[in-house]
């Protein structure tokens, strides 16, 4: 067999025995701890960090958005814990929101917020509360500029906003310092145009990998302050918040599969090349 | 059922649907469509329930009935109206509800869309051919060339989709620099999506070798 012959097979290769390597290239960096990973903090993220990072502790709060659903998860949720561990730590206070349509993204928020706030002994409704789910996320975003109090009367356990403390200063975008949407749509956009264009409030984003190309120019336009891309952006937030967890973790096995898809392409493309004389 | 006995049951269920979907890339087969079609259902069932509890609940019934708002009922009449098209003789009525919803669309986001996506973006790229890095003469140079670059980029992208000239000589040039700078946008947002759905694996796979694994531990013990 020659080599032509052999490059002629690869192009006809069965998906699946891609599909397999690339399973075992996901799942073998788990278990060894390899390959090692050598991670530079990003300008997008160290803004971010740095944004939250000058919030005042036992201030207004940080508004976290759980704009997302269970499909973005894996990116996404790595992100919010990062960036709750660095709010608690430093005792700055959280107010999740959830404006994703579906509202499965409360269902989260719901999981995440309080198990990282026991993380640190953080107090609900005093250190961090969480509002639940609003429809409409434009209209929300519009109405909270005007009346936070009347957007989410109730929190997401059913508490009257009266009764939680955290929410005793907040009236509108004035008091708060910074929002963080951790958004898998173009949820993130809508933060921008509305709250960041109408208000002036300071913007921040998580995304999904496939949207960051997108929301991009927003940064480099100064939109947004600071901007987490992806597992890679969860991973940085963790290194910069010295606690590695599911983003690192992952950093390992996209390190081998990003190899793994680059040698395909080139092999793909030098078969390509080799056997294009041959058909002609 | 207790809380965890109940997390530990939804945990396997939650495993076997991934293995079930997963089993499509093997081949198509009875297991997978069975996972397709409980994933649609269950996220039909969610939103309406959701919306249900999160949307008529609060903002018709309580409003409505309780508060004597009545006033409430005006969007909510306009949202039924919308089903009207399901009879053609009374299709036009749904018109109505359109003709508000585009015009308070419109109203809303023509002008924040026009400023943040055209007037900022116009100032963004505008803003400095030379960006000084103080101390960094290397830095000054890269800044300035990533800039001038931005720069060049977009205006041959614009030129790219110019099509009321014809693309030769010195424009057909600025078109195919615009073309490949088109291009290296594509790339770029193919590779981030890559990234995005080896995420989506990796996530599947946290799931299945910690929790679902530790699920199975606890079902035999």
């Amino acid at each position: 067999m020659t080599t032509v012959d052999l490059l002629q097979r690869l192009l006809v290769l069965d998906r699946r025995i891609i599909y397999a390597l690339l399973l075992v290239c996901a799942v073998v960096p788990f278990y060894m701890n390899w390959p090692p990973i050598k991670m530079e903090v990003s300008k997008e993220t160290q803004d971010a960090y740095d944004a939250i990072d000058a919030i005042p502790p036992d201030g207004n709060p940080l508004v976290l958005s759980f704009d997302y659903d269970p499909a973005s998860a894996a990116e996404l949720t790595p992100m919010a814990e990062a960036v709750l561990r660095h709010c608690f730590a430093k005792k700055i206070r959280v107010l999740g929101i959830s404006l994703q349509y579906s509202g499965q993204g409360a269902g989260i928020a719901a999981e995440v917020m309080p198990r990282i706030a026991r993380e640190f002994g953080r107090e609900q409704n005093v250190d961090w509360a969480f509002m639940g789910f609003q429809p409409n996320a434009v209209v929300a975003m519009l109405q909270m500029g005007e009346d936070f109090k009347k957007t989410f009367p109730t929190d997401y356990y059913g508490t009257a906003v009266d009764k939680i403390a955290l929410m005793e200063n907040i009236q509108n975008y004035d008091q708060v310092p910074a929002v963080l949407t951790l958004a898998g749509t173009a949820v993130a956009e809508s933060w921008v145009t509305y709250p960041g264009m109408r208000y002036g409030v300071t913007i921040l984003t998580g995304l999904t990998a496939v949207y960051v190309a997108d929301i991009v120019p927003f940064y480099q336009s100064g939109q947004i302050k600071g901007m987490l891309g992806g597992l890679k952006g969860a991973a940085e937030y963790e290194k910069l918040v010295a606690h590695p967890g599911s983003g690192t973790a992952g950093m390992r096995s996209q390190k081998v599969v990003h190899y793994m898809i680059i040698l395909f392409i080139i092999l793909g493309n030098i078969a390509y090349l080799a056997t294009r004389g041959r058909s002609r | 059922m207790d809380a965890t006995a109940g997390s530990v049951v939804w945990t396997l269920v939650g495993g076997v649907v991934t293995l079930a979907i997963f089993s499509f890339l093997y081949k198509d087969n009875p297991l997978y469509k069975l996972a397709e079609h409980v994933a649609v259902g269950v996220s039909v069932g969610f939103l309406m329930v959701n919306y249900y509890y999160t949307v008529f609940m609060p903002k018709v019934w309580d409003n409505v009935v309780h508060k004597g708002q009545f006033d409430y009922l005006i969007p909510h009449i306009l949202g039924l109206l919308l089903y009207s098209r399901f009879v053609p003789k009374w299709g036009w009525v749904s018109r109505l509800s359109l003709a508000f919803l585009l015009g308070a669309g419109s109203g809303m986001s023509i002008a924040p869309s026009l400023e943040s996506r055209v007037l900022k973006q116009i100032e963004g790229t505008m803003a400095s051919l030379v960006v000084w890095v103080p101390g960094d003469a290397w830095g000054t140079i890269l800044q300035t060339l990533v800039s001038v670059f931005l720069v060049g980029g977009t205006i041959a992208c614009l030129v790219f989709f110019l099509f009321s000239v014809e693309h030769k000589g010195k424009v057909g040039k600025l078109a195919y620099f615009g073309r490949l700078c088109i291009m290296a946008g594509f790339g770029a947002s193919f590779g981030y999506t890559v990234m995005a759905r080896v995420s989506l694996l990796i996530g599947r796979i946290q799931f299945l070798t910690q929790d679902w694994w530790k699920a199975i531990g606890q079902l035999f013990s």
